[in-house]
């Protein structure tokens, strides 16, 4: 059988001078298959809407048909570059249907590893966006420090992208011998070499020139589009899901949020390049407050939260990852239904990118962080 | 930095001044208030964009951000239930689940839209409506957003058939050079 399928016409509004102009899906920096239909006067955006779903791999329908613990590596895939966190997000869910109460020592690793986590994520962002802003260098520099963090998460998990490192009720297994003495020689490193990017980049003229002023969101718009994480801190709000809301052990440490005041490209990458020192402190912290004991709770081997739903959120390098999980008191969830931050990101795309050139849309794409893994599900 | 016994205890004060807003001026909600302070709202599709005003702008902390849109199947009630969750921003003490129900048998099940109360709406029903086949009435551009447009059904209902042809799995001695 087959179908035929109408293509869009054209808008009737479109003015004698625009033209619409197909971005991706595959453009090098859309970091993926994202598409966005482009209406330009000249080389003016006029609007811009992003068409997504080319990445779709049936995540919510394939976790209604496993059980509670095997989805856990299915969460990795979904944010690739930042697994942990998603692995973080989806177990806290669990626990919290279930009732489950994690052992200190494995909340204060997941803490550790969250925390390495949101650096290794935000050194792939700093690279790739510096890349498509055409300085190549930084990508370079970012990629080898990136390598120390995958090397510790390699000893403690095996597996240096998707860890499954995270278990419902605690972690896989303690951290190996040697972990934290390198872990502490990472934190010597790093402060060092984010001086360095910090002048190889952030003090750049052609790349504040780029980015200053461009795809401005304001706070109200912000919040009324839902933004989260870096890009809704650039715009002004003081708000961290880590500070404000702690999960895992963030309530006992001591948390820096950097806060922007302009809310558009230069702030944003300013927010999240502070939030790396952030967690290098909150990794310091992390370490002191370690301490021997379990790193897991005593789970039943057949899992089975009693009925109900629940929604939990934490803070991951993007934003706001949300999981809404609902269950029956069966073996597997009912309904799991991802709220992805790059997602929700990309509706507000249009709104940064009117009115600016189209050179522009590639700054504002990379400055939101999007991941089309956790865009399309 | 404040203790989650704070965040709690804020949140179940801030659910009873919403439960007694709602009481007034939407009739036919029914809440109930969660052990960790979050308020569960149900109304009927009706009044659901009323409700959605309510919340909006009502209490010390109004719920101004809307963190997710889901949608469940429930074929044993016959119904699919749409979940907006919202939070207050900057200060989390207000948290609530929005739920409405719609017959799933409806040709279309139909819900009012609430993207012009919570903008980022938009695409999260987009969502809904392209899994789940929930129309949303006023919704400004609604059209399937993670599937192909030329895609026939709505995965997430349980009762969904995937009817693509079965396909057979290539061996080794398949390959021809």
């Amino acid at each position: 059988m087959t179908e035929t399928v109408e293509f869009r016409p054209l808008p009737a509004d479109i003015g004698e001078h625009e033209l619409l102009v197909n971005m991706g899906p595959s453009h090098p920096s859309t970091h993926g298959v994202l598409r966005v239909v482009l209406r330009v006067d000249g080389e003016t955006v006029v609007d811009a809407l992003p068409d997504l779903g080319f990445l779709h791999r049936c995540f919510e329908k394939l976790a209604e048909s496993w059980t509670w613990p095997q989805v856990v590596p299915l969460t990795d895939r979904l944010d690739y570059v930042s697994a942990m966190t998603n692995e973080l997000a989806y177990v806290i869910a669990v626990e919290k249907l279930a009732g489950i109460e994690v052992p200190e020592r494995a909340q204060v690793i997941r803490v550790i590893m969250a925390e390495l986590q949101r650096i290794a994520s935000h050194l792939v962002w700093f690279g790739s966006f510096a890349n498509d802003l055409g300085a190549t260098t930084p990508f370079l520099y970012a990629i080898r420090e990136r390598e120390h963090i995958l090397d510790l998460f390699e000893a403690a998990a095996g597996a240096r992208l998707t860890y499954s490192y995270l278990r419902i009720g605690g972690v896989r297994n303690d951290l190996p011998p040697g972990f934290v003495e390198k872990c502490r020689d990472f934190l010597r490193l790093m402060p060092k070499r984010l001086k360095e990017y910090e002048n190889l980049l952030l003090k750049n003229v052609i790349f504040v020139a780029r980015t200053k002023g461009v795809g401005r969101l304001t706070r109200e718009q912000a919040i009324a589009y839902g933004c989260s994480g870096p890009v809704l801190r650039a715009s002004g709000v003081d708000f961290d899901l880590r500070r404000d809301e702690p999960y895992a052990a963030y309530g006992r440490f001591d948390i820096d949020v950097p806060v922007g005041t302009e809310g558009d490209v230069y702030d944003r990458t300013v927010c999240r390049f502070e939030e790396m020192r952030a967690s290098l402190k909150i990794i310091a912290q992390a370490l002191d407050a370690l301490e021997p004991g379990e790193t897991m709770a005593k789970v039943p081997r057949v899992l089975k939260p009693p009925a109900g739903d629940v929604y939990s959120r934490i803070e991951s390098p993007r934003g706001e990852v949300g999981v809404y999980l609902v269950s029956t008191g069966g073996t597997g969830p009912y309904r799991v239904k991802w709220r992805a931050p790059s997602f929700v990101h990309l509706e507000s795309l249009p709104l940064m990118c009117r009115g600016h050139y189209v050179a522009d849309v590639v700054a504002n794409i990379g400055s939101i962080d999007i991941i089309l893994g956790e865009v399309d599900r | 930095m404040r203790p989650a016994t704070d965040l709690r205890s804020a949140r179940l004060a801030a659910a009873a001044v919403l439960q007694a807003e709602l009481a007034s001026r939407v009739p036919s909600a029914r809440t109930t208030v969660r052990p960790d302070g979050e308020l569960e709202v149900r109304v009927e599709p009706s009044e659901l964009r009323q409700a959605a005003e309510v919340l909006r702008t009502a209490g010390s902390h109004p719920l101004n951000y809307l963190s997710c849109v889901s949608g469940v199947d429930w074929p044993d009630r016959g119904v699919i239930e749409v979940v907006y969750t919202l939070h207050s921003m900057p200060d989390p003490s207000t948290k609530a689940s929005l739920r409405s129900e719609v017959a799933r048998d409806a040709d279309p099940p139909v819900l009012p839209s609430l993207a012009e109360v919570w903008p980022t709406a938009g695409f999260q029903e987009r969502e809904v409506y392209d899994l789940l086949g929930v129309r949303f009435e006023g919704h400004p551009d609604l059209r399937r957003i993670l599937l192909d447009e030329s895609f026939v059904g709505y995965p997430l209902r349980k009762d969904f058939v995937d009817t693509r042809p079965p396909r057979r799995r290539v061996t080794r001695e398949d390959y021809q050079p």
